[in-house]
């Protein structure tokens, strides 16, 4: 183990920040909006093989959109990109003090709609693809049911539905968050740290997350490639930004606490959300060892949206494995672009 | 004189009342902790202290002010009185987090025989390791999931943010005679950006949508589709979503009196009425 440790402590010196980059498949930034950026990935196949319709990739509000992009050998976009999909990303950016006012009606109504609206302008369409990853997969949602028209076929990822279903075993962030008062920790600290969010997390199983994988780490710490797929997971779950107050407060009430994205009478600004609405083809992506989306929260969504193609894609793997496990790596995008043609 | 006497020794029999109550409970509830019951008990026990100190020099912090400096005084005694209760239920937080921790060598030691009967003893530092934080992981799980674990991470929250806000009371106070921006100001000033950027972006679609009818702009998206249909649209620099060049006098007055009928929302000066109004740039 000593020895380890030693070639450990070498190969890390090695290495530099530079080393540990994520997010690096090519792209360009196509449209700018306050801290909003929408990046569009350089297309690698050549123009009779892509996809007609664009793909809009809704990132959740919570952490960075990178753990969709974290590597070479470990990206969902990359493989998208790869299978001839032309793939847009939002990056919501890092929400400072001044943006402690934006509403989820400023997310939705407003970024989302405008990105959609940029691309349908760019490509001359009046449909795009909208895919819509964990509390993203939630907005899209949301948007889908208030702007039917403009979206194709919608794709949503390990998406909270009903955020009262519960797993095998109840989690514990609604258990939590029952007696937690919202209004008052963004009366009191404007925004909620991203910190926080993490500590949350991490307190789910404090002992696997914070001591059990850095002692796991010394197996892998020689081996300069796995060393840095460990660095890099790191960097993503610790570079989290902050959550716009008021956009946080409107999400624990109106979706966990009072569980409104199913009853039809969630406002967005001055929309209603009602998922009947979401009448387009529905690709619905759950894994089925989920801890933190209970798949029974994913999969109520066949009982609410008013779609008649909707298909259920279960996958035997985690949240986060939803992402990086080679099950996904090989299997998910390919079945996307499978669903999206059939429906092109 | 034997009057004023007895009215001391009256108030000092109702201050010294609950702190006798308090210790005269003590012992029962240590012994329950002792036997077994953990940090519930120990919660009950320092309740016992936190009352006591309430009903006698806790009343001294709600007591109205008088004077130049009463206001300040308040907001002094309102903040202490949060901070209080926010290291009270720090301490609940903290004393049920201790009775997880009594669990996990409990467990441990548990684990730790079972493996010994079966013949499967921890032959390594990292076996150990495993074993002890897979253990911990199930005592504080057990934990997390119960509804006191629930209420008492409720209660340290709520009173540890309810501090914050008397404690940015206190320094904006402080501060307002220094030459620094305070919270408050901040939050309004930003408050203020945000409603005015949101008017900005509703006039600026507006505008976009007058023009694509008149058809003196750019087509919107859903009437162009019909058109050429480009699935490669060419590189172009990231478009800004900033301020365009002002709109011509003629067609923004056909907005104001169309769209937003109440002329203020196009005065950048709403907030400030003192402000004479100016005239809005061509």
């Amino acid at each position: 183990m000593n020895q380890k440790l030693l070639k450990g402590v070498q190969t890390l010196s090695n290495l530099t920040h530079e080393d540990v980059q994520v997010g690096q498949t090519p792209k360009e930034a196509v449209y700018q909006e306050d801290k909003l950026v929408l990046y569009r990935y350089r297309r690698v196949v050549e123009e009779s093989k892509l996809f007609k319709v664009p793909v809009l990739i809704c990132y959740a509000l919570v952490n960075r959109p990178n753990v969709a992009d974290l590597q070479e050998n470990r990206s969902l976009i990359r493989n998208l990109v790869n299978l001839g999909m032309d793939v847009y990303l939002m990056d919501w950016g890092y929400p400072s003090r001044a943006d402690r006012w934006l509403t989820l009606d400023d997310y939705i109504n407003g970024y989302i709609n405008n990105c959609v609206d940029f691309i349908r302008e760019q490509h001359g369409l009046d449909q795009i693809n909208l895919l819509g990853i964990c509390q993203g997969g939630s907005m899209s949602l949301c948007y889908a049911s208030i702007y039917t028209e403009k979206i194709k076929n919608l794709v949503v990822m390990v998406a909270p539905v009903d955020f009262h279903a519960q797993g095998k075993k109840p989690g514990l962030i609604p258990h939590w968050g029952s007696n937690l008062d919202a209004a008052l920790m963004v009366k009191a600290m404007g925004n909620i740290s991203g910190d926080l969010m993490n500590f949350g997390f991490l307190m789910l199983q404090p002992f696997a997350l914070m001591i059990q994988k850095y002692v796991d780490m010394i197996d892998i710490v020689e081996d300069e490639a796995q060393l840095l797929n460990f660095l890099r997971m790191e960097e993503w779950i610790f570079d989290s930004p902050d959550l716009a107050g008021e956009a946080y407060l409107q999400f624990v009430r109106d979706f966990f606490q009072d569980n409104r994205l199913i009853k039809g009478d969630l406002m967005i600004g001055d929309r209603r959300v009602n998922l009947s609405n979401v009448t387009m083809p529905v690709l619905n992506v759950f894994a089925e060892k989920d801890h933190l989306v209970p798949p029974p929260s994913s999969q109520a969504l066949q009982k609410y949206v008013g779609s008649k193609d909707y298909t259920e894609s279960p996958w035997p793997v985690g949240h986060i494995g939803m992402y990086v496990s080679r099950k996904a790596q090989e299997g998910l995008a390919p079945a996307i672009a499978e669903w999206l043609k059939a429906r092109a | 004189m034997v009057d004023l006497w007895r009215l001391y020794m009256g108030h000092l029999q109702t201050v010294a009342q609950p702190w006798m109550k308090s210790w005269q409970q003590t012992p029962g509830h240590l012994g329950v902790a002792m036997a077994g019951e953990g940090g519930s008990e120990l919660i009950d026990l320092t309740r016992l202290y936190w009352n006591a100190y309430d009903q006698t020099m806790g009343s001294i912090t709600g007591m109205p002010g008088v004077g130049f400096t009463r206001e300040l005084e308040e907001k002094l005694a309102k903040g202490f009185a949060s901070w209080q209760q926010a290291v009270q239920a720090m301490n609940e937080y903290q004393l049920l987090m201790a009775d997880a921790w009594s669990g996990v060598h409990e467990q441990v030691l548990r684990e730790m025989m079972t493996l010994a009967e079966q013949g499967k003893p921890i032959q390594s530092i990292r076996d150990l390791v495993k074993l002890w934080t897979g253990a911990a992981d199930k005592s504080f799980d057990e934990i997390f999931r119960s509804e006191k674990y629930a209420q008492v991470q409720g209660a340290f929250v709520r009173t540890y943010m309810e501090y914050r806000i008397h404690e940015q009371q206190i320094v904006d106070e402080m501060m307002k005679y220094s030459h620094i921006p305070t919270r408050t100001e901040m939050d309004e000033a930003h408050r203020n950006i945000y409603e005015l950027r949101r008017e900005v972006k509703a006039l600026k679609k507006a505008l976009r949508e007058t023009e694509a009818t008149n058809g003196t702009g750019k087509k919107a998206a859903s009437s162009s589709s019909s058109s050429s249909k480009k699935s490669t649209p060419p590189a172009r620099p990231p478009r800004r979503c900033s301020l365009n060049p002002p709109p011509r006098r003629k067609l923004r007055n056909k907005i104001r009196k169309e769209v937003y009928p109440c002329s203020r929302f196009l005065s950048p000066f709403r907030y400030d009425r003192r402000t004479p109004r100016k005239k809005l740039p061509n």
